[in-house]
């Protein structure tokens, strides 16, 4: 008896019917939306891109579920965003990844005070002054003594 | 490397930074080079040198360029980090459209043009901006220099 209400119970419980996926639910993604490239300009930020009037000479060219690729003009960045809505003269793009890079070539400048590079001759090469008393010469290049000027002297 | 090709480094490193840039024949170039090292009979060897791959990837490491032109000229390329400030005075200044960008050569108009035009991020060429192939790498770093400071 205990046996026949359980299957009852178990009967009333709504099944969730799970179906294949359609065939055409599937395409190449390629095909379906756009990867853009976008260089910020100078001045601007990423959040000043999550403003939705600032996309109104672009918006025609977006559609919902683009990915847009920025970074900018000196390289220091790079980031992933997405496009949730666009409108006539509007878009609404959220980011997905973003990170900040970090620089190929390190600056020459920033040296310490009275202290300079200067090249001395096929034979001494790169050399650190201070003022004009070579401390340290041999360096291959200018930024090898630059570096070394940096990291020793205080 | 033997002793004798670091030799050689050094001296076209030292005429390359006297010079900031130069165009000559290979063989003024390696008499030059030979006549310093006081080897004035290596001169062959020495020009052997100049259109030998290692001893531009060598150069290369001090930022030093070394290429061919297509009228046979070698060129040499005083490519040191600069200032950032001397970096944005370079970025901000464009010479003339038969000037390299970086190197600041003069090339002669021909059919097979020395300089290339310049592209920008966006794949898209810089009006009036023409670069050697071989400064490009150095003019993009200098620009990166450059408008990263700015930022």
């Amino acid at each position: 008896m205990a046996k026949t209400e359980t299957a009852a119970a178990h009967d009333e419980t709504p099944i969730r019917e799970v179906r294949p996926l359609p065939a055409t639910s599937v395409a190449i993604a390629e095909a379906r939306r756009v990867t853009h490239h976008l260089v910020l300009p100078a001045g601007m930020t990423l959040d000043d891109l999550q403003l939705p009037e600032i996309w109104i000479n672009l918006a025609s060219k977006l559609h919902r579920h683009d990915l847009i690729e920025v970074t900018d003009e000196a390289g220091s960045m790079w980031a992933l965003m997405l496009v949730r809505e666009v409108g006539p003269e509007h878009a609404r793009i959220e980011p997905l990844l973003g990170r900040e890079l970090a620089p190929l070539y390190e600056s020459i400048d920033d040296l310490p005070l009275h202290h300079r590079v200067h090249y001395l001759g096929p034979k001494r090469r790169w050399g650190v002054l201070h003022d004009k008393r070579i401390i340290k010469h041999g360096f291959t290049t200018k930024t090898d003594a630059a570096n070394w000027a940096k990291a020793v002297i205080t | 490397m033997t002793t004798f090709a670091d030799e050689i480094l050094d001296q076209l490193q030292a005429v390359a930074i006297a010079h900031g840039t130069l165009r000559t024949s290979d063989k003024a170039l390696a008499e030059v080079v030979a006549n310093a090292l006081d080897a004035p009979e290596r001169v062959a060897e020495i020009r052997r040198h100049l259109h030998s791959m290692p001893l531009r990837t060598a150069l290369h490491a001090r930022d030093v360029l070394l290429f061919f032109g297509f009228d046979g000229l070698v060129r040499l390329v005083d490519a040191q980090p600069v200032s950032d400030k001397a970096a944005r005075l370079r970025v901000a200044h464009q010479p003339g459209p038969d000037t390299c960008r970086f190197c600041l050569m003069t090339e002669k108009r021909s059919l097979q043009p020395e300089l290339m035009p310049e592209l920008d991020d966006r794949g898209q060429r810089v009006p009036g901006s023409f670069l050697h192939e071989a400064c490009m790498p150095a003019w993009n770093r200098l620009r990166q220099q450059a408008t990263r400071k700015q930022a």
